[in-house]
């Protein structure tokens, strides 16, 4: 991985470019500190978000998305739980124009038309949960962060969303999200640092400080095993997920269960789960494990598409999978394969300008440092079998919730 | 068993427009053709297209392409089932194949490292599973009824039929299944890629082999290796790997020919507890080869329906006063025989004459005017930008190689597009559309809850 650089602007907004000469695009990714944590009510984030590009002081939403598209720009700004993030990505020749556009949205934003992107987020919310998978995850998520920062899922946000007032908008972009402090901007592509620089100094370096107010993000406490259950006529498969609270992405078992999830699901064709309920058992064409980490704890989740009378089987077989890393070492052998399919993943994940840009930007408005998604390499290189054994034991000897979709009978 | 290294017939280079070196061809003696393509960078993409789909299926064996794509992955002589996905895997490869109407391709992405060690062995393990497949009786398993599976041994027929059933719960496949069958009457493209529980069920294993037999041979085969790699050293080592075991004769694909559409189609579903839904519209395009007209419909594709600039998501979406649409949008599929122009929305159940009146209003305008100059701009600087957009990875850029080679079956077709693109005029556009976009020639497949 090639290196990188670090500056900032007057104001305090951090910059971090890396040069990749002879590639036709640029991306700029913009990460603010605050994200779905922040919200009062479920939706504020995902509304502000979609507010961005729905128009300015001197541009309507029609205006900028033609703007946009005339000249190939793509300009999307995406809501996750520790973070509200800006990405564009454009030939190299139209990068003064693509500043100028993201400068716009992110400066002179009106928000005004909250009432019809209520309506259109609505819509495209029931859409997303006509899917039997995503119902699935969503009362998952809605079961084990139930009133948490964490757990504002589709459901949630339909119930809550009719309450947010344009104010609550204002006042989750400007006081918690717009602060130089918790800004990042990283810019990968064929320019060099100093043109960069410059223009970002002369569009952003004068936004104003203010102090974010802390927030605190407990770990929820998952009191009884549970399993939660929706019955839907139409559904061909039956939909099996389970999950539990995991570490976050700053804790030092980070790596250890990043390590464990290659080895039990997440590696492709050879990880145990695929073998075993998909090879051996033919039990599923879609079965993983997966790993969210977050800034204050993590998800782990186990994932199954089956038929209707396997359920028992799959949930038995999740079992015999998680007591195995709990009960047994991992051999020398499978946990070194396992590093390198983790090696090669995250090289095929950071291909792209755009994929460095968010990276190098992620791991830093995560309180990590831009380093770490280098120095990451090194804490997995450094996990032992013990390691795997003793994280399987902390977290899978919680409880869990498992939340099912099926045709009930 | 002819350990002879097939002979090179002839060299073709080609620039490509966001590509370093140019791009070498290597046809082969036995058909067989070898693509190396150079991008800088520590990964490399190695697969192999074939030029076989559910095109060449009948419905005795309809989904067997894509059991067969499955099948491969089931182990060789050598190699015994899943030390394939193993070995690969814990080098950091990202393994998988593919199945479609056209083609089917098998392909590894891994780091590389000084020796090519890496990059050695990935070839040597791809060309084995490609050319020496056991397809064992044991991986496929027993024949069953799949209205009763209660059977012991559930092996690799039972995970297609898990995707088969996973694809009943996608709504948009279903309604573009759906608006498939209402396309097709009588050509092969009729049949759904992954074909039917039944089949899969009962196939035996010999009809899966005869067709392997069949439609895997070197002519009908691509091998594209994209990296930081010396041209010259890696054909060899392709060459080297790619000797087929036995003879395999290519027999000429005939296809059934598809009755011109003169009228509109329209097929309804339902489907239990969606809250919103699905609409498709499809119009038979021209063959990928006629440039001209195949460029206009993505133009076209990009002024109706890409993006928030477009014609859809602004009159259909941002401009109703109410809520008809929850999502929009068109595009362009490309097949050998013919594409397909394809319009679809989601929509507010209680709208759909509504959804269904605006969105063919929208083709009726393109069809008596002219598209603006303005967006015949936008339209190619946004397929110029495509070309750039296509070559960012390895695998972006194999997997273009192998889909001019094995729909356009015709590579220099890539680099006269941008040409082509150049002189297209609104008139073009404007005649292309008439052609193509007439809603008395759609067929239009529409999934409501019940």
């Amino acid at each position: 991985m090639q290196s990188f650089n670090t500056d900032k602007l007057s104001n305090n907004i951090k910059v971090i470019t890396r040069k990749n000469p002879n590639t036709p695009r640029i991306a700029i990714n913009m990460f603010m500190g605050s994200g779905v944590k922040y919200e009062k009510l479920a939706g504020i984030a995902n509304l502000t978000g979609r507010l961005l590009l729905q128009g300015t002081q001197t541009r309507s939403a029609e205006e900028l998305a033609n703007e946009l598209d005339n000249n190939a720009i793509e300009l999307s700004v995406e809501s996750k739980q520790d973070f509200l993030r800006a990405r564009s990505l454009f030939l190299n020749e139209d990068f003064e124009k693509a500043v100028d556009l993201l400068e716009d949205i992110i400066k002179n934003s009106t928000f005004e038309h909250l009432e019809k992107e209520k309506i259109k987020f609505t819509g495209e919310l029931k859409l997303e949960l006509d899917s039997p998978k995503t119902q699935a995850f969503d009362n998952l998520i809605k079961t084990m962060f139930k009133d948490h920062p964490y757990g504002h899922s589709h459901t949630t946000i339909l119930e809550e969303m009719p309450r947010i007032k344009i104010e609550d908008i204002r006042d989750y972009y400007f006081k918690t999200s717009l602060i130089p402090d918790k800004m990042v901007i990283s810019v990968v592509g064929d320019i060099d640092r100093g043109e960069i620089l410059e223009i970002l100094e002369e569009k952003f370096g004068s936004i104003k400080q203010l102090n974010m107010p802390d927030i605190i993000v407990p770990i929820p406490e998952i009191t009884e095993n549970k399993t939660v259950t929706i019955s839907r006529k139409d559904a061909a498969q039956a939909q099996i997920v389970q999950g539990w609270i995991g570490p976050a992405v700053s804790d030092e078992d980070y790596p250890a269960i990043t390590v464990l999830n290659v080895i039990l699901g997440a590696s492709g064709l050879s990880s145990r789960l695929f073998v075993e309920l998909r090879d051996k058992k033919g039990l599923a064409y879609h079965v993983r494990s997966s790993l969210e980490a977050l800034k204050h704890l993590g998800l782990f989740t186990v994932y199954i598409g089956t038929a209707p009378n396997n359920i028992e089987t799959c949930i038995e077989g999740f079992g015999t999978e998680i007591n195995k890393l709990k009960n047994e070492l991992v051999l020398e052998k499978e946990l070194n394969d396992a590093k390198n399919n983790y090696f090669g993943k995250r090289a095929f994940m950071h291909e792209t300008n755009a994929q460095q840009s968010y990276y190098l930007g992620y791991y830093d408005i995560m309180a990590l440092g831009c380093g770490f998604d280098v120095e990451i390499e090194e804490k997995v290189k450094k996990v032992t079998s013990e390691d795997i054994k003793r994280v399987a034991n902390k977290y899978f000897s919680q409880n869990s919730v498992i939340s099912m979709l099926y045709q009930l009978k | 068993m002819n350990i002879k290294i097939p002979e090179i017939k002839s060299r073709e280079l080609i620039n490509f427009p966001y590509v370093d070196k140019a791009v070498e061809f290597y046809y082969l003696e036995n058909g067989h053709t070898i693509i190396i393509a150079n991008k800088p960078g520590k990964l490399v993409n190695i697969s192999t297209w074939i030029k076989t789909g559910s095109i060449n299926e009948d419905d005795s064996i309809t989904g067997v392409s894509h059991f067969l794509e499955h099948l491969m992955f089931k182990g060789t002589p050598k190699y015994p089932a899943g030390e394939f996905d193993r070995i690969l895997e814990s080098k950091g490869a990202v393994v998988n194949a593919a199945t479609w109407k056209d083609y089917t391709f098998y392909y590894v992405t891994i780091p590389n490292d000084e020796n090519n060690e890496n990059l050695n062995l990935t070839i040597e393990l791809h060309a084995d599973m490609i050319l020496n497949p056991l397809l064992p009786e044991e991986e496929i398993g027993p024949v069953f009824d799949p209205e009763n599976p209660n059977v012991e041994e559930k092996r690799e027929r039972f995970v297609v039929i898990e995707e088969i059933r996973m694809r009943d719960d996608n709504h948009w496949t279903k309604t573009y299944d759906e608006m498939n069958s209402l396309m097709y009457k009588v050509h092969q493209y009729k049949r759904d890629v992954i074909g039917t529980a039944d089949v899969i069920a009962s196939i035996p294993r010999e009809t899966i082999v005869d067709y392997y037999k069949k439609w895997y041979t070197p002519e009908n085969m691509y091998t594209i290796i994209t990296g930081d790699v010396d041209a010259k050293e890696i054909l060899e080592i392709v060459r080297k790997n790619f000797i087929f075991p036995e003879e395999r004769k290519t027999v000429k694909l005939e296809t059934e020919k598809e009755p011109l559409q003169t009228e509109s189609r329209y097929v309804e579903n339902f489907k239990k507890e969606i809250n919103t839904g699905f609409l498709m519209m499809g119009f038979h395009g021209p063959q990928p080869k006629d440039l001209k007209d195949n460029i206009c419909l993505d133009i076209l594709s990009i002024v109706l329906g890409e993006g928030k600039s477009s014609r859809f998501y602004q009159n259909l979406i941002e401009k109703q006063p109410e809520q008809i649409f929850n999502v929009t949008g068109t595009s362009q599929y490309e097949f050998r025989e013919g594409n397909v122009f394809l319009a679809q929305g989601n929509f507010v159940p209680a709208k759909k004459e509504k959804a269904l009146e605006l969105i063919k209003n929208e083709f009726q305008k393109v069809i008596d005017q002219k598209i603006e100059d303005y967006e015949l701009k936008k339209a190619k600087k946004k397929l110029k930008t495509g070309f750039a957009e296509d070559s960012e990875t390895v695998s972006d850029i194999g997997e273009l190689i192998g889909h001019f080679m094995t729909v356009y079956e015709c590579m220099s077709c890539y680099v006269t597009y941008l040409d082509a693109l150049e002189n297209i005029t609104a008139d073009d556009v404007l005649n292309a559309a008439k052609k193509y976009l007439d809603l008395n020639k759609v067929s239009i497949s529409v999934l409501m809850p019940e």
